[in-house]
Formats: C-alpha cells, sequence, structure tokens
C-alpha cells in the first residue's frame, strides 16, 4: 500500500519535475514545407524555405480570411552563410515561429550548386535528425528558390505540386535515401530529375504558376555532369525497370499512321555476362499493353496484323532503349542504368578485380537488348474507328 | 442481546412492545375479544400490512361470538385463521423480528406463545424495464428494490432445485435480506463458502444499496476497476449463474452483483447472445475499438500535436495547426478544459429533471461546441476528438466500467502532454501491469484473454454461434464442463 502511494508520487513528482521539457505548440513551429539551395557569392550559399501561412489556410473556422484577394498560403524566406546549418541559423533569426522541418518532402538543388558538388549539403541533410529520409530531392534549371516562390492555381503550394508530379511517376523519382544509396553504390552515378518553371498563363497573376519536371540531371560522385532530355530519359527509365502506367506511341507501316498502347506493363532485367575480357550486357524486356489509339486502317484482331503491331511496337522500345544507351553510357558515360550493380551481383570476383576500372570498362560494355512486346485488348472497339467498315485492312 | 420470553399475561406482554417500540407512531395496537371470551391484541406497522386482510381473514372470524370453550393459539391457526402463513414465537427478539418485516401479530391473554401472521404487503414499483441496461432485443424485465419479487424473477428463469438461494442478514440497524444465488453441482463450492465469509465479515450499521456490499467485498478495494457485476436484468444474472458464478441479491436495490468477473465480462452486453452471432461479433469488435479509442484518442491527439508533429500527415497537420492558429492555450490545457466540460455536462444531464435535459444540449451543443470554437478558445478538430471520446465510452455495456475508463484518460493525457508518445506508452503499461494483477474473488481478471484454451476466446474476441458454444468459461465452469453436446449446426436430413 505504502509502496504503491510512493510510487505513485514519484511518478507524479517526475512528471511535474521535467516540465514537459520537448513540447512544443503546433502554434509555435513555422512548417517547412519545401527547402531549396542556391549559390551565392564568395562561395557562400543560399538556404530558402517555404513555410506554410496557417492564418490562410482557410476551412478551420477562421473567417475573414477572404477579404483583399486570395491571401498567400505560403511565403518564402531566405539566409546566406558558408554552409547549410550556417545559412539555416541565420534564416532563423528572420522567422519567428521555430522552424520544423519533419513535414518537408522537397529539396531543390540548383543547377549551380550541383555542378559545383553537393557534397557538404547531403552530409547535412542525412546527418541531421529532423531531414525527412523519404523527401524528394530536385534539380532546378533555374534559381532554386524561385521555384518555390509561386502560388500554384490547384495545390497549396508549389512544393505539393512538386510532390503530386513526382507521385505520378512519370519521371524519375528520388528520395534522399535513394539518392545516397546511388552515390554510395557501385557506380558511383547518381540521376536527379530536373525542374523547370511553366511559363504563366496570360491571364494570370505573378507567380501564378507552378515548377514542373523535365528531363533528368546526372551525377557523377557528386557533382552533376550534365542531363538527358526527357526522351532519353523514358528510356533509362526501361532499362532500370520504372516504366509504369506508361503511354507509347510509335509508327506504324513507316507511314504517318501512329498507334497509342497504355497502360505499358514491363518487366525488365539486366543479363550480365563476362566471357573473357568482353564484359556483355543483355536487357531483357517483356512488355505488354492495351492499344488506346488506333489511328492506322489495320484491324487488330487479326492476329496476323496484331503480329505486325506488336513488332512495331517491340522496335519503338528497343529504338528508345538504344537511344538511352547511346546517350547515357557512350556519350556521358555515367552509370545510372544498373549495369555496375548487375555485374557485382553476378560475377562478385571479376568485380572486386575490375572495380577500380569501372570507369574505363563501363563505355565499352556490348549491349545486347532482347524486347518481346505483346498487346493484350484492343479496346472497347475491334476494328479502326471513324472509318467505314469497307475500308478496313482485315488481311 | 439477552433472549427474553413472552409472558403469560396479556397486558404485561404489550406493555413490553410498547416500550420497545416507544415513541414509534406508526405501530397500530388492535385489542379485542376472541369469540367473546379471550382477551387478545394484534399488533401491526401501519403501512407494511394488509389491513383490509387482517380486517378479512383475523379479526372477522376470531371476533365472531360463538360459544365453545377457548382455543389454544396453535389451534386457533389451524381453525380459525384463514392467513397464508403462520409463524408462532415465543421470544420478544422474533416479535420484532416480524413486525419490522411486516407481519402482523397476535397475542392471547394467557398465552406465552404468539403469532405472527403472512399478512405482510406494503407498496412496491412494478417490474419495469431496466433504464440503466436497455437493449433491442431480450427480455425486458429489470429487478425491483423489493428482494422478494427479485429472487422470483431469477426462479422463474432458472426452474431447477438446483438452483439454491442462502439468505443471511447484514447491517446493525438496517437488517437489510441478502441472498446468495448460486446453482448446485455447477458451482464451485469454495466460491459459495467465499462469498459468505467475506459478507459475514461485514460489520456495518447500514446497507442501503449493494455498492455498500461491492466495496466491502472485493479483491483490490483501490482498483478503479469494478470487481462485480452489477446488472439489473434477470437474464443477466441467470446467464451468470449458469456460468458457475454467484448472484448476491440485496433487499432495496435493483442492482445485483455477480462474481467472479473478468475484465471481458464487462465489455458482453446480453444481447450479445440474442442477436445472430455474426452481428454480436462485429459489435463486440467495435466495442473494443471504441473503449481503446475512449482511453487514449485525446492522449493521442495532445502527443502528437505537441511532441510529434511529423508523424500527422502534411495536409492534416496543416489544417490542425490553421484550426488551432488562434487557440491561446496550448494543447494539453486545451483538451483538459473539453474533457472535463464534457464530463461536467454528462454528470449534470444524469442530475437534471427530465424537461431541463434538452436545454442542456442545446447549451452544450451551441455554447461549447459551436460557439467555443468560433470565438477561438478550442480549436474545431479538438471538439471532434472529444465528442467522439464521449460518445464511444458510453459504448461500454456497463456503465460503472465506462466512467472507470474515462477517468484513466486524464492521467493519460497529462502523460502524453509532458512525455509524448513515450508517457502514454509507460501509462498503458502500468494500466496493463495492474489488469494483470487484479484478481476477482481469485479469478485473473484477464483470464478469458490471456488463456492458453484457445477455445476459451470463443466468447472474447467472437461470439461463437450457440451450437459452438458447448463449454463453460474455464475457471468458473470447471465443475461441470458441457453446456450442450457438441453438435452440428444443422438437423440431420433423415429426420
Amino acid at each position: 500500500m505504502k509502496i504503491a502511494l510512493r510510487i505513485c508520487v514519484l511518478v507524479f513528482i517526475l512528471v511535474l519535475l521535467e516540465g514537459c521539457w520537448d513540447r512544443t505548440e503546433l502554434n509555435d513551429l513555422a512548417i517547412v514545407t519545401a527547402m531549396s539551395f542556391d549559390k551565392a557569392e564568395d562561395n557562400q550559399i543560399i538556404t530558402t524555405v517555404q513555410i506554410i501561412v496557417p492564418q490562410n489556410q482557410g476551412g478551420g473556422g477562421m473567417s475573414g480570411a477572404a477579404t483583399s484577394g486570395a491571401p498567400h498560403k505560403t511565403t518564402i524566406r531566405s539566409g546566406v552563410g558558408i554552409n547549410i546549418s550556417d545559412s539555416l541559423s541565420k534564416l532563423q533569426r528572420i522567422i519567428p515561429r521555430k522552424m520544423f522541418w519533419g513535414q518537408c518532402k522537397i529539396f531543390i538543388f540548383s543547377e549551380d550548386v550541383a555542378k559545383a558538388g553537393i557534397k557538404d549539403e547531403f552530409d547535412f541533410l542525412m546527418r541531421h535528425p529532423q531531414p525527412r529520409e523519404r523527401a524528394f530531392v530536385f534539380v532546378s534549371k533555374e534559381k532554386a528558390a524561385k521555384t518555390l516562390e509561386m502560388f500554384p492555381p490547384i495545390e497549396r503550394s508549389s512544393s505539393e505540386v512538386l510532390r503530386k508530379l513526382t507521385e505520378l511517376k512519370i519521371g524519375i523519382n528520388v528520395t534522399l535515401e535513394q539518392f545516397s544509396i546511388m552515390l554510395k553504390g557501385d557506380a558511383e552515378a547518381a540521376a536527379l530529375p530536373l525542374v523547370y518553371i511553366l511559363p504563366k498563363a496570360e491571364y494570370a497573376e505573378p507567380f501564378q504558376t507552378i515548377p514542373y519536371i523535365m528531363g533528368t540531371a546526372l551525377f557523377k560522385k557528386d557533382k552533376m555532369v550534365g542531363q538527358i532530355s526527357e526522351k532519353t530519359t523514358r528510356g533509362v527509365m526501361w532499362i532500370i525497370n520504372k516504366i509504369d502506367d506508361y503511354t507509347v506511341t510509335f509508327e506504324m507501316n513507316g507511314k504517318d499512321d501512329f498507334v497509342s498502347i497504355k497502360p505499358v506493363n514491363a518487366k525488365v532485367k539486366l543479363l550480365p555476362k563476362i566471357r573473357g575480357d568482353k564484359w556483355m550486357m543483355e536487357i531483357q524486356v517483356r512488355a505488354t499493353g492495351d492499344i488506346i489509339q488506333n489511328g492506322t486502317d489495320l484491324n487488330p484482331m487479326n492476329p496476323k496484323l496484331l503480329k505486325k503491331m506488336e513488332s512495331a511496337f517491340e522496335k519503338d522500345i528497343n529504338t528508345r532503349i538504344k537511344l538511352a544507351i547511346q546517350e547515357v553510357q557512350k556519350q556521358k558515360k555515367t552509370d545510372i542504368l544498373g549495369f555496375a550493380n548487375a555485374f557485382h551481383r553476378k560475377y562478385p570476383k571479376q568485380w572486386e578485380k575490375n572495380k577500380d576500372r569501372w570507369d574505363v570498362l563501363y563505355p565499352q560494355v556490348k549491349v545486347t537488348i532482347d524486347v518481346t512486346a505483346s498487346i493484350l485488348r484492343p479496346g472497347l472497339i475491334n476494328s479502326p474507328g471513324g472509318i467505314p467498315i469497307g475500308e478496313v485492312q482485315q488481311k | 442481546m439477552k433472549v427474553s420470553q413472552l409472558y403469560t399475561d396479556l397486558q404485561q406482554n404489550e406493555d413490553q412492545i410498547r416500550l420497545i417500540y416507544a415513541n414509534c407512531s406508526d405501530l397500530v395496537y388492535r385489542s379485542f375479544i376472541i369469540e367473546g371470551h379471550t382477551k387478545a391484541i394484534l399488533i401491526y406497522i401501519d403501512g407494511l400490512s394488509d389491513s383490509a386482510g387482517i380486517e378479512k381473514n383475523v379479526i372477522c372470524p376470531l371476533m365472531q361470538e360463538v360459544n365453545g370453550k377457548p382455543y389454544e393459539i396453535g389451534e386457533l391457526a389451524e381453525r380459525k385463521i384463514s392467513a397464508s402463513q403462520t409463524k408462532p414465537f415465543t421470544t420478544f427478539e422474533e416479535c420484532v423480528e416480524y413486525l419490522s418485516n411486516g407481519l402482523p401479530i397476535l397475542l392471547q391473554d394467557h398465552e406465552a406463545t404468539g403469532l405472527a401472521l403472512g399478512l405482510n404487503k406494503w407498496e412496491m414499483r412494478s417490474i419495469e424495464e431496466p433504464v440503466a441496461e436497455s437493449g433491442i432485443r431480450g427480455p425486458r424485465e429489470g429487478f425491483t428494490e423489493t428482494l422478494r419479487i427479485n429472487t422470483s424473477l431469477v426462479r422463474r428463469i432458472v426452474k431447477s432445485p438446483l438452483l439454491k438461494m442462502d439468505s443471511m442478514k447484514i447491517g446493525g440497524y438496517t437488517q437489510t435480506n441478502v441472498v446468495i444465488a448460486y446453482i448446485e453441482k455447477l458451482v464451485d463450492i469454495t466460491l459459495v463458502e467465499e462469498v459468505k465469509k467475506r459478507l459475514e465479515r461485514i460489520q456495518i450499521d447500514g446497507i442501503l444499496e449493494s455498492g455498500y456490499i461491492e466495496e466491502l467485498i472485493e479483491d483490490m478495494p483501490l482498483s478503479p476497476f469494478p470487481q462485480l457485476l452489477t446488472t439489473e436484468r434477470p437474464d443477466v444474472t441467470c446467464a451468470s449463474l449458469l456460468e458457475g458464478r454467484v448472484a448476491i441479491m440485496v433487499e432495496g436495490t435493483p442492482f445485483v452483483l455477480v462474481a467472479p468477473i473478468t475484465l471481458i465480462s464487462l465489455m458482453q452486453s446480453p444481447e450479445d447472445y440474442y442477436q445472430r452471432f455474426w452481428v454480436s461479433t462485429a459489435m463486440r469488435w467495435l466495442r473494443y475499438l471504441f473503449t481503446l479509442i475512449s482511453l487514449m484518442l485525446p492522449s493521442l491527439y495532445v502527443a502528437t500535436l505537441s511532441f510529434h508533429q511529423e508523424m500527422v500527415p502534411s495536409s492534416l497537420l496543416i489544417s490542425m495547426a490553421a484550426s488551432r492558429e488562434a487557440v491561446p492555450f496550448p494543447a494539453l490545457v486545451e483538451a483538459l478544459i473539453m474533457e472535463v466540460t464534457f464530463e461536467a455536462l454528462r454528470e449534470a444531464g444524469v442530475r437534471l429533471p427530465k424537461q431541463i435535459g434538452s436545454a442542456v444540449s442545446i447549451v452544450g451543443a451551441l455554447v461549447i461546441g459551436q460557439a467555443a470554437v468560433q470565438a477561438g478558445l478550442v480549436s474545431a478538430p479538438m471538439v471532434i476528438v472529444v465528442a467522439i471520446t464521449g460518445i464511444s465510452s458510453f459504448m461500454i455495456p456497463r456503465y460503472i466500467a465506462g466512467i472507470a475508463i474515462r477517468l484513466l484518460r486524464f492521467p493519460l493525457i497529462f502523460l502524453a502532454g509532458s512525455l509524448g508518445l513515450l508517457g502514454i506508452m509507460m501509462g498503458v503499461i502500468a494500466l496493463v501491469l495492474h489488469l494483470c494483477s487484479l484478481k476477482s474473488f481469485g479469478v485473473p481478471y484477464l483470464s478469458s484473454l490471456t488463456t492458453t484454451r484457445l477455445w476459451e476466446l470463443k466468447d472474447v474476441m467472437i461470439r461463437a454461434p450457440w451450437w459452438m458454444m458447448d463449454t463453460r468459461p474455464h475457471l468458473t465452469g470447471k465443475f461441470n464442463k458441457y453446456r450442450q453436446p457438441k453438435r452440428k449446426p444443422r438437423p440431420k436430413r433423415s429426420e
């Protein structure tokens, strides 16, 4: 009895004495949704944060917010410093609330910073306990702060726009954690999506536009070495097996007749081979899809014609992949395709011996592409719509 | 108290009784002469006896003047008095006992033996639907304040003579009748003895309600959890008896105590056993879920809002931040204000006369809810949290268990406000430890949950259909294990 009472008192005192030491009220937090890094003079760095303005969110039982046009839901502040931590501490001086990055899901590096190397910044982001490892990382073609300084018409903030776009999986998406794994991996190369700013519509108010993702930045070690176009990015996505719910449009018969296939489902395997001195890579693609648009006069219900279409589909995939190989492997010479990992896995001993030479070996790896594509469903109609039955080529 | 015998002289007897019942204006002394030769007196307490019956069955036949020899008092009972029950007595102590139970007593001159007549009758409430335990399906009878009606309600369901009802009197002044009911050969007889032993230990001046007894005989008096089941329903009582439990019925209250119980028996509603088992199982799970919500939702809200903001999805956090922007209090204080207000409203709702009840709900809903949010004193999400918590605590079929859980959420809110999720975890661990050590009449409180006999869970995780309910709960029903032979759900095809 007495002991129980003592324990009760002890717990009570314990709870009171420690005085809610870690407690931070939601009202005292500045919720950071995105963070960007730009270069300043004297090799300094500008850190810009996008902060939610809770008063302007609406719907929270607040009234009177609807005066004087649409209030901005986010605001941005910047700080300059020698490195991120320095700039952040300076940034805190101009933000009346404690910065909270638990919800920060977007990190954007400007191209300048990326080209100069992001080792320092990256170390901070991985070491500090607050940033999320699952936040997405981007490279901005323009000044990174600009991508945050806009007020999208649909989403709450430009960071929300970027996150949603990424989740659609149209381009490649890379989280902080994946980026770290890529940089530390055998290839020592990485790819980050590139962010551009959509030119605003004429009627829109200033800054009322969105950032969007287009193309890919290539990294070797921690430095950006170049970029590839959107089309090449698609090819890369085929190789790294990230193609998902995506439309393929290809030409039939060499005429201006196009067929579109969606959703394309693909299984891609990288099959490495070492024959003596020759390192080879076979890319095996198994793709399926449904016809969503048929611009030809071919009836896909005829197996012969379907075969024809399928081979055109295969050929198209083949060209896409070849294009990507050509650009990424032969020209840029960065291994973002995962070849190094594949070789390491299958030939650990040879890899150990040759891993220092990988830079030289990689551009010489002979790539063969084996595509098997099939069209599963012709869609809701059989023969091409919009032309008389008689003109449809049945055979 | 020394036993004093009745005198043979009528006047002496009357004087003695008048002395015992000095200043008692409700006693009626009716003296008359039996058949014109023997003086007699009839004494009863006004309002406890059937005065019409006394007149018709006792005084009338006795006063008829028929010449003959005087009867002895025993003979009188056999020949003249047409009351259903007559009990001779020889001491003043018995006399007082009969009188206080409403039995009129008849004393005759030259006789040291009195006669108590079974003509007690007093105003009583009729059998009504139980208020605190209403249901949609199932019997609508509830116990009343009269012990004999209550025992008869049980006897009407369990007709076997194996249903035993031991009685005892507790309370120095109230001399309250207490009946211990159990089914012989089903119950652990040591349990019955333990119950009796604990009841005999009680030395209190009065028992006004079964709550007195409950607190005086439970295993761990400091626990917030009830260790005896309280019910107003005869069907619940009988179901418990059939599981090998003991019921304690107390004069003057419709609430019957059942022991021993487990935590799960507080979660079982009588309706569970009358509805289809799919429905009952689903309802049971809903109840478990909302019990947890009722215990932890406000503390989880406080903890995430003041410590773990990164746990909340972004858009939810932003809308919570937006709604909290104008609130001047920390989340902990806000939660406490709202929870205490809700408890006050609930308590006021119980006290208030029915006519004002609707006024209170308007004040509660409009003033506390709407206006407080608009004035920026509390945030809308907090009102939602408190409302859900308040409603969910009433999903627990036993009112008293619901209150216990509602009380426990206050320490949890404090822990959440000071240590975050860590604090909640500490609180929950302490709670589980307490529940593990709790026992009700020797039966562990969590026994039906933590059993190694998987089939014990038939009435915990699910409500097994009746054709599968073949065994009684192990710890109370092991002396007569089977309820029914194992049977298939369908009639045989040849039949």
